[in-house]
């Protein structure tokens, strides 16, 4: 399997970054220009909770809550991807601890949409993938979140498309155990 | 794994993977006779439409995100990053000998109200979640005034996690405000000058986060100086 990280890339620009290239933290300002307008849209998604004040605010924190973690950034997922679960895991903070001083419970709250209901499993799932092999991952992450077809992924990681499929079958039935903490696990 | 298994584990990969349509006549014919089939597909499909919907969602945001061009964006997030790495050299400069010596004052002061109120209970530390081993120094160090050359411990961090390490001196069973530092390392190495700084007895303990700051395991050691 090809050892390199999906988004080189992007890995290589963070390295750079951290490093003290100049040119380099000007591409990532620009690349991660995203999150104020990931978490405008997630903020739209959800019936414009937060005014516009306090979505730079929450801009600011994301940041802050983003740039001490770029040393652990693997290229497994594009900085954007990678940036978006912040901006999600965010915005859903704010959210509950609003509803909290409100003393709405979150998950009882009747104004939760059905748009709104999806994305409180988006955490879930992330957690669930992290605790794939690391095969098991990519495959997953490039089939879902990067589009690719099977016959990309298994060029990707020289792999034949048969067997990205069934590693894609094997990923998808364990995080489902992962997330359902059902007993008896996998088949052998 | 059986025949049996094997073709239908093929089977149920190439339905997943959208090649094979689970509400063709042919799928629920061979669905009705697999009860074990039907059971798979009905645990891993909704997983599998979850995740589509929520990729496409996050893929569709990203899309719009990329198509705004808004210079203000850039300036937000470009200050933004400016305040962090100010702030990350303001907390390189810190000398970690005066936060270790206000600790101790701390204690000092607790130890005389202590004697005028009443009894000071000791913080508790609670360990939950995973824990985090091989934690040392631990116990009496031998070395004296060369104890504490190093903090190690043995946790693997999942990706983009960060272990903080809180050291508390403790005087007369008391234990003081804390030192805390972050870092990425299952370890510490302190100066001589810190090191020197740091009390006979200490509780130390160290927490590892996750990406989205959660914590994730912690530990916790005693050790003292004789």
């Amino acid at each position: 399997m090809d050892p390199r990280a999906d988004h080189e890339e992007d890995r290589e620009l963070v390295r750079a970054v951290l490093g003290g290239d100049a040119r380099a933290t000007e591409t990532l300002v620009r690349r991660l220009a995203c999150v104020p307008r990931i978490l405008h849209l997630l903020n739209l998604r959800m019936g414009n909770v937060l005014g516009p004040e306090d979505l730079i605010d929450l801009t600011q924190d994301t940041l802050a809550t983003l740039w001490p973690r770029m040393r652990g950034y693997t290229g497994q997922a594009s900085l954007e991807s990678w940036a978006y679960g912040f901006c999600f895991n965010g915005l859903m903070n704010e959210v509950r601890k609003r509803r909290r001083r409100r003393g709405t419970d979150p998950l009882d709250d009747e104004s939760v949409s059905g748009a709104e209901r999806a994305p409180l499993e988006y955490d879930h799932l992330h957690r669930g993938l992290e605790r794939l092999d690391e095969r098991e991952v990519r495959v997953i992450r490039l089939k879902y979140f990067d589009g690719l077809t099977f016959d990309e992924i298994g060029a990707r990681l020289g792999i034949s498309p048969n067997t990205a499929k069934t590693c894609h079958y094997r990923g998808i039935r364990r995080l489902a155990t992962l997330l359902g903490g059902e007993a008896g696990g996998e088949s052998s | 794994m059986s025949d049996h298994g094997r073709e239908h584990e093929d089977w149920l990969a190439r339905v997943l993977a959208g090649e094979v349509d689970p509400g063709s006549p042919a799928a629920g014919e061979r669905l009705a006779a697999c009860p074990d089939c039907r059971r798979e597909l009905a645990r891993l499909g909704p997983l599998a439409a979850d995740l589509r919907e929520l990729s496409g969602r996050e893929r569709t945001d990203l899309a719009r995100a990329r198509e705004q061009t808004d210079g203000a964006d850039e300036d937000l997030v470009r200050g933004s990053l400016e305040r962090a790495l100010a702030a990350e050299r303001r907390r390189r400069r810190r000398p970690f000998v005066v936060a270790l010596a206000a600790a101790v004052v701390l204690v000092v002061l607790g130890l005389a109200i202590r004697n005028v109120l009443s009894t000071q209970r000791e913080p508790e530390i609670l360990l939950g979640g995973d824990e985090i081993t091989e934690l040392s120094p631990r116990g009496e160090q031998r070395l004296g005034a060369e104890a504490y050359p190093e903090f190690r411990w043995s946790y693997d961090l999942p990706p983009g996690g960060y272990f903080v390490l809180r050291i508390r001196p403790i005087v007369d069973g008391v234990a003081g405000e804390p030192v805390e530092l972050e870092m990425d390392e299952p370890k510490w190495i302190p100066t001589p000058e810190e090191r020197a700084a740091l009390a006979d007895r200490i509780r130390w303990e160290v927490e590892a986060y996750d990406a989205f700051d959660e914590r994730v395991a912690r530990g916790s050691q005693e050790a003292w100086r004789p």
